[in-house]
């Protein structure tokens, strides 16, 4: 290890979260490098000082006077409304409802089946890139070999901000060793690229949605021909919900008769989902 | 009961204990972020709007007060898209101190002033700041940060490195100051 390789371990250093080998090849170079050992030694002391000056007594500051007034004012007045009137008003107001009728391959044996939307520049995530791992990445795909989904033209009207995507297919595919969580997440996955979706197409009036997503979920085995293919319904009805803002969302999804929830943000590679 | 069943319950109530255990740690944690009172309390005052109504998205599988801080984050996330432009102003460009060599005994004790660390703190232009106060003032590690800003652990490091640069050259800045008013 050389002076810049145990230098940009600093910031680990501070964290204790270096590996054993790690450590102790950075052990055996400070042990050995009287610069190393002195510019480690200043930051664990910087650090400390610096912690400390932000967490002294005097510099935690408290919530303004008036703000609990205020505050319990406003949650007063938004709960006075009769529930079903405000839950009424707050749908008015800004839900996007999404609808669209997904698609979940399942028990795919022969036939690929590649499928991709690309709606204004947004793009599906990759199920085959979902993991068990808390947070799995989708990716850009091409159409190629696959079933574009016609584009979605959006009207919005102006006297209600209750928008319906007319029905498409999201889809994503699953494979006959996936376990039902795997299964779930692809369904999830596919919910919440409508919800993205539509959120894209609606967001020129404002920063947040919340937003339903409604559809039905299929299973569909493909065969080599048209004709050896086959779709089951496996339910139907709200998959998902929750709130968009800005690029991010937020949802519990229920599918196979289980709830939870997840978070989805989009960047110019495509989804990033993360399971919780 | 627990804060969440609460609020299920009843909002107002819940309203209240929010407040009462999150309020001020929540503020503070604003307050740095903002660097004013009146921003400060509106996204604390959003924060707990947020939570209130989206109680039944809170899974437990965090703590309330990491769910709490992350809506608070995300809602300075999004003030901060906003306002690119007042950000892009931001340049590096920071009066010369005369003597890059202050007196070493000088300088420590601007080290040790609390108060002149918190003061650099603030100077610092917001992306950096905000790295700084997640790592200093909340004792979060560089994953969790990344986590909690959405970037990569990579940038979190590159951040903390200039922060910390920047840091460095306000507190001998401050040093030059209280020396050239002697």
């Amino acid at each position: 290890m050389n002076c810049m390789e145990a230098q940009s371990l600093v910031e680990d250093a501070l964290d204790d979260s270096l590996t054993e080998s790690r450590k102790r090849a950075l052990d055996l170079h400070l042990s050995r490098c009287d610069d190393c050992r002195a510019f480690f030694a200043s930051e664990r002391d910087e650090h400390r000082r610096w912690f400390q000056a932000m967490n002294g007594h005097e510099a935690l500051r408290r919530v303004p006077d008036g703000f609990s007034e205020r505050f319990l004012s406003e949650i007063a007045k938004r709960h006075a409304v009769p529930q079903r009137k405000w839950a009424l008003v707050r749908a008015l107001r800004q839900i996007a409802a999404v609808l669209a009728a997904m698609l979940l391959f399942a028990g795919l044996s022969y036939a690929a089946v590649t499928a991709v939307e690309e709606m204004r520049g947004m793009s599906a995530a990759n199920g085959d890139d979902l993991t068990e791992d808390q947070e799995s990445e989708g990716v850009n795909r091409d159409a190629e070999g696959g079933e574009t989904v016609e584009r979605v033209v959006l009207n919005v009207p102006d006297s209600l901000d209750t928008y319906q995507l007319p029905t498409a297919k999201y889809q994503h595919e699953t494979n006959q060793g996936d376990s039902k969580s795997m299964t779930r997440r692809k369904a999830a996955a596919a919910a919440l690229t409508a919800a993205m979706a539509a959120a894209s197409l609606v967001r020129a009036n404002g920063d947040e949605y919340q937003f339903i997503v409604s559809g039905e979920l299929v299973a569909a085995t493909e065969g080599c021909s048209s004709d050896s293919s086959s779709t089951t319904s496996l339910e139907s009805g709200p998959l998902a919900d929750g709130f968009v803002y800005g690029d991010e969302l937020e949802a519990r999804y229920r599918t196979m008769g289980e709830s939870d929830t997840c978070s989805l943000r989009s960047d110019k590679a495509g989804f990033i989902i993360s399971f919780r | 009961m627990e804060i969440a069943e609460e609020i299920k319950l009843s909002p107002e109530e819940g309203a209240k204990r929010l407040i009462a255990e999150y309020g001020d740690r929540l503020y503070d944690v604003a307050f740095r972020l903002c660097q004013s009172e009146d921003g400060a309390e509106d996204l604390l005052s959003r924060t707990f709007v947020r939570a209130i109504e989206r109680i039944a998205l809170f899974s437990g599988g965090s703590t309330l007060y990491t769910w709490l801080y992350s809506i608070l984050v995300n809602f300075w996330r999004m003030d901060l898209r906003s306002r690119k432009a007042e950000i892009a102003t931001f340049t590096d460009t920071l009066p010369e101190c005369p003597d890059d060599h202050p007196d070493p005994a000088e300088a420590f004790a601007a080290k040790s002033n609390a108060e002149m660390i918190r003061a650099a703190v603030v100077r610092l232009p917001v992306h950096y700041r905000a790295v700084t106060v997640f790592r200093y003032f909340e004792d979060m590690s560089v994953p969790e940060i990344a986590h909690i800003l959405k970037i990569p652990e990579g940038t979190v490091k590159f951040r903390l490195n200039k922060a910390k640069k920047m840091m460095r050259r306000f507190l001998a800045q401050t040093v030059c100051a209280s020396r050239a008013s002697k």
